[in-house]
């Protein structure tokens, strides 16, 4: 996850299902600290209502990236309720594989946290290359908020404008 | 933090400071590299707690090593590991506590070299980071200090009346003899 892919694009929200944490329409640019070699590390610039993800650090760990298998391709001319329903249950069950596996210390992402309210939230961030049938890359944002409520734990994801 | 001094090595925690939900004075730990084949990637923490429910925080819980520029510490005294923290010569608590303090300043900096992770206590996360430090004190022993963030308070803002920034804070430890 520290190779240049996932540097400087812009990302988009495009369905979400983690409230108070990013919106739909919501934007991301991982900024890597050094053009130099490998980063160290990503700075986010955020562009939404959620702001304190502006300036957050992503470092990236583990080793072996996810392996996901998308049949469908996310229409960004539509809006998710608008999309196909087996289009939109292939990505869920992808966000959802994901999401297990983040709490694997052996799988490579971007991990940072985020402060929400009064406590933090822990964030997998998988990037994936031309992961859609179209060619189109994918991301997937994890968020990991309250160890005994897990109804507010869940996984958005996006794709670049 | 990337090369290998304090892997594998015996820790006492010292003085646990504001963190004593999670662990206790002479509790020990050992940062456990991922493989001894390779490079490691992370690192298990083996904390051997007196205090099975802090035992509970930190089981099957792991950090990385993340950052770039090691923080800079210049500790005066030598820390008494004969003596309870309460019982060091004059100064030298407040000494440590300022040092660690000044450690933790800098931790917000995602530029400086730490391990890092995250632990569950009761019901959230806390972030967690480790700070090792060769040759730190004056008798020539190392030093590590161990950080926790419940909650970030908001910029210039430390209402002590809040129990819950309270609940962050900084021990420290060293080898044992």
């Amino acid at each position: 996850m520290n190779s240049p892919f996932p540097a400087n694009h812009s990302w988009i929200i495009r369905d979400n299902t983690i409230p108070g944490l990013l919106d739909i329409g919501d934007t991301l640019t991982l900024s890597p600290n050094t053009v130099l070699g490998p980063p160290q590390l990503f700075l986010v610039q955020y562009t939404g209502q959620h702001t304190f993800w502006n300036g957050t650090a992503f470092y990236p760990v583990g080793i072996t990236p996810p392996a996901i298998a998308l049949h469908y391709s996310w229409d960004d001319s539509l809006s998710a309720q608008q999309q196909p329903a087996a289009a939109r249950a292939d990505f869920n069950v992808a966000s959802a594989g994901l999401h297990n596996s983040a709490m694997n210390p052996q799988v490579a992402r971007l991990l940072g946290y985020v402060p929400v309210d009064d406590h933090f939230a822990i964030i997998s961030l998988f990037c994936f290359q031309a992961a859609q049938p179209n060619g189109n890359d994918w991301f997937a944002i994890d968020s990991r908020w309250s160890v005994v409520a897990p109804r507010q734990d869940g996984t958005a994801h996006g794709d670049p404008p | 933090m990337n090369s290998n001094w304090w892997w594998n090595k015996q820790w006492v925690i010292r003085d646990n400071g504001p963190l004593a939900r999670l662990f206790d004075p002479d509790d020990t730990l050992v940062l456990e590299p991922n493989t001894a084949d390779d490079i490691p990637l992370f690192f298990w923490i083996r904390f051997d707690n007196k205090d099975p429910k802090k035992s509970a925080c930190w089981k099957d819980r792991y950090v990385y090593a993340v950052g770039v520029t090691p923080p800079a510490t210049s500790l005066v005294y030598s820390w008494d590991d004969t003596k309870p923290c309460d019982q060091q010569a004059p100064g030298v608590r407040e000494h440590y506590n300022g040092m660690v303090n000044r450690v933790r300043s800098t931790a917000e900096n995602p530029f400086t070299a730490r391990l890092e992770g995250h632990i569950p206590v009761d019901s959230h996360w806390e972030i967690i980071r480790f700070f090792c430090f060769q040759g730190a004190q004056p008798n020539g022993r190392d030093w590590i200090t161990v950080d926790a963030l419940q909650k970030n308070p908001a910029p210039g803002v430390h209402d002590i009346s809040n129990p819950k920034l309270l609940e962050d804070g900084t021990g420290h430890g060293d080898p044992p003899h």
